[in-house]
C-alpha cells in the first residue's frame, strides 16, 4: 500500500526522532572522563602519551558522528515538513 | 630523559573508566541506514578501548614492574589491594560473593571477546586480548586457591564458584587445584545450575552467545582429567550431557575419554553408557537447536564400540538382558552415522588391544572371552543383515570388526611382539610378514587390499577373521624368531572353490587352517598354540562351517 504524504511525513519524523535519540546516547558515551583521568599525574611515558592521543582522536570521531546524526535528523525533518506542505496542497488528501 | 611512571591506584581508576566507556559503547545499535556511520564509529572506538587499551593498562597493573611485590592486578579482582603472601588482604579473608562478582566480570568480558572471534576468527587483536584475559583468570583463580583455608581435615570445596554464574565457574575451574573427585563434583553442580537457569529459570547469557558455552568449557576441562571425566559422567544424566554443549566435539571427546577401557572398568562403563543408550532409544536424536548434541547417536556409538560385547554376550555385566543390549545395538546399527562411527572407532582402536586378557596368567585360553568375541561378531552380522544394510557399508564395518577381533588374539599371543607397519590403516598389530601373506590372499587391511577385499574374501567375515588372527599370531612368532621365516608359506589358501562350486569355500578354508595349526604344534610354544586354537574354536569351528555351507 503506497504511503500517503501524511504517512510519509510521519515516517520521516519518526526516523528523525530516532536519530536524535541515538545522537543523545552517543553524546552521553563520551570519553571525556577517560581523558580527564589519564593525565600526567596518573601515568607518564610513551604508552601514556599514545593513550591520550588515541583517546582524543576517538573522542573527536564520536563528536563528528553525533553532529552527523543531528544533521541527518534535521534533513529528515525538513523533508517531513515539505511532505506536509504537498499533502495540504493536494485536493482530497487529508492534511 | 624520558620519564616513566604511574600511580597504581589512579591508573586502576583509569582502567575502570575505560572499561565503563567500552561497555557503554558496546550497546550502541541502530538499523537506520543514516545511522550506519555513527554505529560504525562507536564500534571502532569500542574495539580500540576493549582490545587495545584495557589489555595494555591491565598489563601495566599486572606486571607492576615498579612496585613488586604487592602488585595490583585489577580492581575487578577482590585482591586488587596489596595482599600478604598468605593470600589474605589486610588480614581478612574475602567472602565468596566478592570472588563470585570478580569471576562473573571475567566471564562477561570473555563472552564479548568470544563473540568478536565468532565474527572474525582470525582477528589478531581479539586473540591477544583473549589470551591476556585467560591469563588474568588463571591468576585470579590461583589467588582464590591460595586463600583457601587449610586448617581442617575436610577437603576444601570452592564454594565461590557456586555463587558465580556457571560460565564464570567453568572458566575458573580449570585453574583450581582440585582432586579428580572434587573437580567432577563441582563440574556436575555447575552443569546442574546451568540447566536450571538463573532467576526464574531464565537461561544464562552464554546460552545465546557465540563460541563455547558453559558445558563446552566444562567438558574441555574434564577431557584433560580422564579420571574426573569418568566420575563426572557417572554424576550427570543423559539429558544434561546431550542437551547442553554448543559443539559436538566437546561431548564426543569427554565421552570417549571418560568411558575408555583404559580409564574405567566394564561395570563403570555400563553405568555411564547404558543410560545414554536407553535415553537415545526413547527420545531419539536431539533436534537441531543450540545446546543439543545433534550427532549424539554417532558419539555414543563410538564410545560403545570398545564395549560391544556388553550389548550381547556380556549383557549381564552391564546389568541388562541380552535382548535389551541387542535392541540398543540394532538401534545404533540402523543409523548411518552411528554405523560409520563404529567402523571408524574399530579402525582407530586396532593396535590398542594389548590389555585384552585372552590368555589367562597360566597360559590357558579364556574360553568365555573367546566365546564372547565370536558371539558379538555373529550378533553384529545378524543385525546388519536384518536391517538390510548396504553390502559395501556392512562389509566395511565387519572388516574392521574382524580385524579388531583378530587383533585381540594376536595381541594376546604376542603382547610384546614386533609392531607392524601398515600405517595407512593404522594396523599396528600385524607384522610385515603377516601383512604380506594377507595381502596375497586379498584380505590384507592395506589400502590396496581393501579394494579387492569384497571379491577375494573367503566367503565369510568370520573365516576372514580366523585367517587374519592365525596369520597375525604366526607372523609375530616368525618375527620373534620362534618359527622359521617360511612358516606362513605352509598355509595354502590358493585354489579354493569359487562361488557356486559343489564344495564350500569357508569349510575348505577352515579345514586348511586346522591342518596348518596342527602341523605347527610341535614347533610353537603352548601360549601361541593355545591362542591359535582359540581363534579356530571361535571363528572356524565345524558348527559355523555347517551353518555357512548349509
Amino acid at each position: 500500500m503506497p504511503l500517503t504524504e501524511t504517512g510519509t511525513a510521519a515516517a520521516l519524523r519518526a526516523r528523525a526522532t530516532n536519530l536524535r535519540r541515538l545522537a543523545i546516547q552517543l553524546a552521553e558515551r563520551d570519553l571525556r572522563e577517560v581523558r580527564r583521568r589519564s593525565g600526567d599525574e596518573v601515568w607518564r611515558g610513551p604508552l601514556a602519551d599514545r593513550h591520550r592521543d588515541e583517546v582524543l582522536t576517538a573522542q573527536r570521531r564520536l563528536d563528528l558522528a553525533v553532529d552527523e546524526l543531528r544533521r541527518h535528523a534535521l534533513v529528515l525533518e525538513r523533508q517531513a515538513d515539505e511532505a506536509d506542505l504537498r499533502a495540504a496542497a493536494t485536493p482530497g488528501v487529508p492534511a | 630523559m624520558t620519564v616513566l611512571g604511574y600511580d597504581p591506584f589512579l591508573l586502576d581508576a583509569l582502567r575502570r573508566h575505560v572499561r565503563r566507556a567500552a561497555d557503554s559503547l558496546a550497546t550502541i545499535r541502530d538499523d537506520d541506514p543514516l545511522a550506519a556511520e555513527a554505529v560504525r564509529v562507536a564500534r571502532e572506538v569500542h574495539r580500540l578501548l576493549e582490545l587495545d587499551w584495557l589489555p595494555a593498562i591491565s598489563a601495566v597493573l599486572g606486571d607492576d614492574p615498579l612496585c613488586r611485590p604487592g602488585a595490583i592486578a585489577s580492581s575487578t579482582d577482590p585482591w586488587a589491594f596489596p595482599a600478604s603472601a598468605d593470600g589474605f588482604a589486610g588480614g581478612r579473608r574475602l567472602d565468596d560473593a566478592a570472588w563470585a562478582t570478580s569471576f562473573d566480570e571475567y566471564a562477561r568480558r570473555r563472552l564479548e571477546l568470544a563473540q568478536l572471534l565468532v565474527d572474525d576468527p582470525e582477528d589478531p587483536a581479539a586473540r591477544r586480548a583473549l589470551a591476556a584475559l585467560d591469563a588474568e583468570i588463571a591468576a585470579a583463580a590461583a589467588r582464590y586457591t591460595a586463600a583457601a583455608p587449610r586448617d581442617g581435615h575436610v577437603r576444601w570445596f570452592p564454594t565461590a564458584v557456586l555463587d558465580s554464574s556457571p560460565m564464570a565457574a567453568a572458566l575458573v575451574l580449570r585453574h583450581l587445584r582440585l582432586d579428580d573427585r572434587t573437580l567432577a563434583a563441582v563440574a556436575a553442580l555447575v552443569l546442574h545450575r546451568w540447566h536450571d537457569g538463573s532467576d526464574h529459570g531464565v537461561r544464562w547469557p552464554d546460552a545465546f552467545a557465540g563460541g563455547d558455552n558453559t558445558a563446552d568449557v566444562l567438558f574441555r576441562v574434564l577431557v584433560d582429567r580422564p579420571a574426573a571425566a569418568a566420575e563426572f559422567l557417572r554424576r550427570v544424566g543423559p539429558d544434561e550431557l546431550l542437551l547442553a554443549a554448543q559443539f559436538d566435539d566437546s561431548v564426543s571427546r569427554l565421552l570417549l575419554v571418560g568411558t575408555s577401557p583404559a580409564q574405567v572398568d566394564e561395570a563403570t562403563a555400563g553405568r555411564i553408557l547404558r543410560p545414554l543408550l536407553d535415553w537415545l532409544q526413547v527420545h531419539g536424536e536431539p533436534s537441531a537447536t543450540d545446546g543439543a548434541t545433534r550427532s549424539a547417536p554417532a558419539i555414543v556409538a563410538a564410545a560403545v564400540t570398545p564395549w560391544l560385547a556388553d550389548l550381547g554376550p556380556r549383557a549381564a555385566r552391564w546389568g541388562w538382558t541380552y535382548d535389551d543390549g541387542d535392541r540398543a545395538l540394532r538401534w545404533l546399527l540402523t543409523r548411518p552415522a552411528a554405523r560409520a562411527a563404529i567402523t571408524d572407532a574399530l579402525a582407530a582402536r586396532t593396535g590398542d588391544l594389548s590389555e585384552a586378557p585372552l590368555l589367562q596368567p597360566d597360559g590357558r585360553v579364556d574360553d568365555e572371552l573367546v566365546r564372547d568375541l565370536a558371539g558379538t561378531f555373529a550378533q553384529v552380522q545378524l543385525a546388519l543383515r536384518d536391517a538390510e544394510i548396504d553390502d559395501a557399508e556392512a562389509d566395511a564395518l565387519l572388516a574392521q570388526l574382524a580385524l579388531d577381533t583378530a587383533g585381540v588374539a594376536i595381541s594376546a599371543a604376542a603382547p610384546s611382539g614386533p609392531i607392524g607397519i601398515a600405517a595407512d590403516v593404522g594396523v599396528a598389530l600385524l607384522t610385515p610378514v603377516a601383512i604380506d601373506a594377507l595381502d596375497r590372499w586379498g584380505i590384507a587391511p592395506s589400502a590396496e587390499g581393501a579394494t579387492r577385499r569384497a571379491q577375494q574374501s573367503f566367503g565369510d567375515r568370520a573365516i576372514d577373521t580366523a585367517v587374519m588372527a592365525v596369520t597375525g599370531i604366526v607372523g609375530a612368532a616368525v618375527e620373534r624368531g620362534d618359527l622359521p621365516p617360511d612358516t606362513l608359506d605352509r598355509l595354502d589358501l590358493d585354489g579354493l572353490a569359487g562361488p557356486g562350486a559343489a564344495s564350500c569355500s569357508p569349510r575348505e578354508v577352515s579345514d586348511r587352517l586346522h591342518a596348518f595349526v596342527a602341523d605347527l604344534e610341535p614347533l610353537t610354544d603352548p601360549a601361541t598354540h593355545n591362542a591359535l586354537l582359540a581363534v579356530l574354536y571361535a571363528f572356524a569351528n565345524p558348527l559355523s562351517d555347517a551353518q555357512l555351507c548349509a
